[in-house]
């Protein structure tokens, strides 16, 4: 596990905080598939533009948004439109979201 | 003022650990402090739950990737490490910001913040304080870590 020390001594004490698991056990379910489906398109996103070695500025020229707020599209906490979904998807060329019909469609082709 | 690092066991993942900062006196450590705070508001409870499973998703399938968190528009200009900050989506206002360090893709330091109510974090009294500190922080790191008296490793 990573950890912080100072030369040969460990610095960091250790305090639980029960607010944490708290907060997640109330967290109703749809809040998070939310954020893991913002997470993965953010993620996706930004693995597109790794590989086609484009910054987060070339990305908000292309859709013609600042960096502000191409910098809030991802960050994994971002709640996505159809509209703007579809936008960067022209933007980058490539899809980023299947829909599980696509996907067996897509498969029996194969 | 004196700091200690704390380390936080209930947000301790395979592929990132999550600190905090206390300062030597108070009773909590930022992170606490926030959550603690944002307890007593029903809507800020709610994105505190969203923005911790967040983090534990980041800290379990992502790491934290550079692109996950904010900076300040002028804090491009800066030196490592800055301060950086997450921000839940606010829906009907600018959301529930929170700072903090990122040192690298496996250890980060949460700290503290607060609803954002002004589109400048300077015009916002809940967030200036904590804005103020993440700088100083950071700050102080830097300088630490240029007079090598402190570092960190990601030995597990």
């Amino acid at each position: 596990m990573p950890f912080m020390k100072q030369g040969s001594k460990k610095i960091v004490s250790t305090v639980h905080v029960p607010e944490i698991r708290e907060s997640i056990r109330q967290l109703p379910e749809e809040d998070k598939i939310f954020v893991e489906r913002s997470l993965e398109i953010a993620h996706f996103i930004a693995g597109v533009l790794d590989r086609k070695n484009l910054k987060q500025k070339d990305l908000a020229q292309l859709l013609g948004k600042s960096e502000a707020e191409v910098s809030k599209l991802l960050s994994g906490l971002h709640n996505y439109t159809l509209r703007s979904l579809a936008k960067i998807e022209a933007a980058l060329g490539e899809p980023i979201v299947c829909t599980p019909v696509k996907n067996k469609k897509q498969k029996e082709a194969v | 003022m004196l700091l200690e690092i704390i380390s936080l066991p209930d947000h301790q993942y395979d592929k990132v650990a999550f600190y905090s900062a206390q300062v030597v006196g108070k009773p909590d450590s930022e992170f606490a402090d926030f959550m603690k705070r944002m307890k007593k508001d029903p809507k800020d409870w709610k994105q505190v739950g969203i923005l911790n499973w967040w983090l534990s998703r980041i800290g379990t399938l992502y790491g934290a990737q550079d692109h996950f968190f904010k900076r300040e528009g002028y804090a491009e200009r800066l030196p490592p490490p800055t301060y950086r900050f997450v921000e839940s989506d606010g829906e009907s206002d600018f959301g529930l910001r929170l700072y903090c360090l990122v040192l690298s893709e496996q250890v980060v330091i949460l700290l503290n913040g607060g609803r954002k109510t002004a589109q400048r974090v300077q015009d916002c009294p809940n967030c200036f304080p904590h804005f103020n500190f993440a700088n100083k922080l950071s700050d102080a790191i830097y300088e630490a870590r240029q007079q090598e008296n402190s570092e960190y490793s990601t030995c597990s």
